[in-house]
């Protein structure tokens, strides 16, 4: 721009050197000067050609009242023109190339917010794979821990999941349990080892022989020799609740041997996955 | 457009003018056509992007008029003529300067856009780490 300049005013003293005309206008010059600069700005042809072919106009119009000897006010006026129209050539250039700026930079806009977008989907797929990935395994563990309590013959009752041991796994008056109770138990500490949130409530249950208050510490033991087994297969005892219920909640008639048979056993009642005995489990209900 | 027509009404009005030197007294097409640009530039903001081309093309347009006033014609044309050109050099400067404020704002946007897409990513990172 500079140099544009500088040319201009070079060109334009030797024009006027050369030349055998009249006086120098301050405000031809200057005329020149800018038009010239603005028609090597590289956008005036796109941005300013309007601009540029009036400004050219009244500098020729300037020109030739010079050459004829026109009064140097008139001289001046067209230049006067000829500096302005050069000069919105100038804002219309300065104009083009902030609206152009502003083209560009919403196209980054948009490039941004789009690469923003997609990688915010990209990050949505991902927790939406990872979320059916987790649905899947739970479903999978509920349906393994389903068929696990199935193979322990657990029955589904209003108390939730109950398991019953029967008469058949201790010893007569005994609190300690048979070896055939073995698989059993294993089933049962695997079954806890794998869901670990499942908590057991281990009730003793006895027949009506025999006094009320040995028969509730009975049932207790029972049920406690069933929680000592699991312990020492590695669950931790705060995860089972043992108590001994006596004769109370006889399940079948105790007048009858097979009745009483059935009466003397130990239930066992699941918790949820995550820890909690349905309403009436509960060792405050029987 | 406008400077075209501009350029040829005030050689008519110079014609016209020195045709008839005791042309009648009402206002030349030239300071009609001022008048109009002066307020098409102030409706494009030029009184904030632009005062001082707006004031000067106010100042021809008086002066325009003054002469008129005392029937120097052809000075009245002149005046009349550099008024609109100023007028249409102020509406110019501020649609440019409105252009260029537009433009200064898009790149803040633009600046502070690319800084949260860049915070963004450790943001949700952590956020899944949390789940």
């Amino acid at each position: 721009m500079k140099t544009n300049t500088l040319v201009a005013i070079a060109t334009f003293a030797l024009f006027t050197a050369c030349a055998s005309a009249p006086k120098r206008v301050a405000e031809l010059d200057d005329a020149h000067v800018k038009v010239t600069a603005l028609s090597n700005d590289p956008l005036a042809q796109q941005a300013a050609s309007r601009e540029l072919a009036a400004a050219r106009s009244n500098l020729e119009q300037a020109d030739a009242a010079l050459k004829k000897g026109e009064p140097q006010t008139d001289v001046a006026h067209f230049a006067y023109l000829a500096t302005r129209n050069a000069e919105i050539g100038e804002a219309r250039i300065d104009e083009f190339k902030a609206r152009d700026e502003v083209k560009k930079a919403e196209g980054e806009r948009n490039r941004v917010l789009l690469e923003a977008r997609t990688r915010e989907a990209e990050g949505a797929k991902q927790q939406v794979a990872a979320a059916e990935a987790t649905a899947e395994m739970k479903t999978e563990e509920a349906e393994s821990a389903r068929r696990e309590l199935a193979e322990l013959q657990a029955k589904k009752t209003d108390r939730g999941m109950v398991m019953t041991l029967g008469d058949v796994l201790f010893d007569t008056n005994a609190a300690t349990l048979k070896p055939g109770a073995a698989s059993t138990i294993d089933r049962l500490a695997k079954y806890l080892d794998e869901n670990a949130d499942t908590r057991l409530l281990i009730e003793g249950h006895t027949d009506s022989t025999g006094s009320e208050a040995y028969n509730e510490e009975l049932s207790r033991r029972r049920a406690q020799a069933v929680a000592d087994e699991l312990v020492s297969r590695g669950v931790a005892s705060t995860r089972l609740e043992v108590i001994g219920r006596g004769e109370g909640y006889p399940v079948a008639d105790n007048s009858s041997s097979g009745g009483r048979q059935q009466n003397r056993r130990v239930e066992i009642v699941f918790s949820n996955e995550s820890g909690k005995f349905q309403q009436g489990a509960s060792t405050e209900t029987p | 457009m406008s400077v075209r027509n501009g350029i040829i009404s005030t050689a008519l009005a110079g014609l016209i003018a020195a045709g008839c030197a005791s042309a009648p007294q009402q206002p030349a097409p030239q300071v009609t056509r001022a008048q109009t640009l002066i307020e098409q530039a102030e409706k494009a903001g030029a009184q904030e992007y632009a005062a001082a081309d707006l004031e000067r093309a106010r100042d021809k347009l008086q002066a325009a008029n003054a002469a008129a006033e005392k029937g120097k014609e052809e000075i009245a044309a002149q005046y009349a003529a550099q008024a609109a050109v100023d007028a249409e050099l102020a509406t110019a400067r501020a649609s440019s300067g409105q252009a260029r404020k537009a433009a200064d704002e898009v790149h803040a946007g633009a600046q502070t856009l690319s800084d949260e897409a860049t915070r963004k990513e450790p943001q949700s990172d952590s956020s899944m780490d949390r789940r």
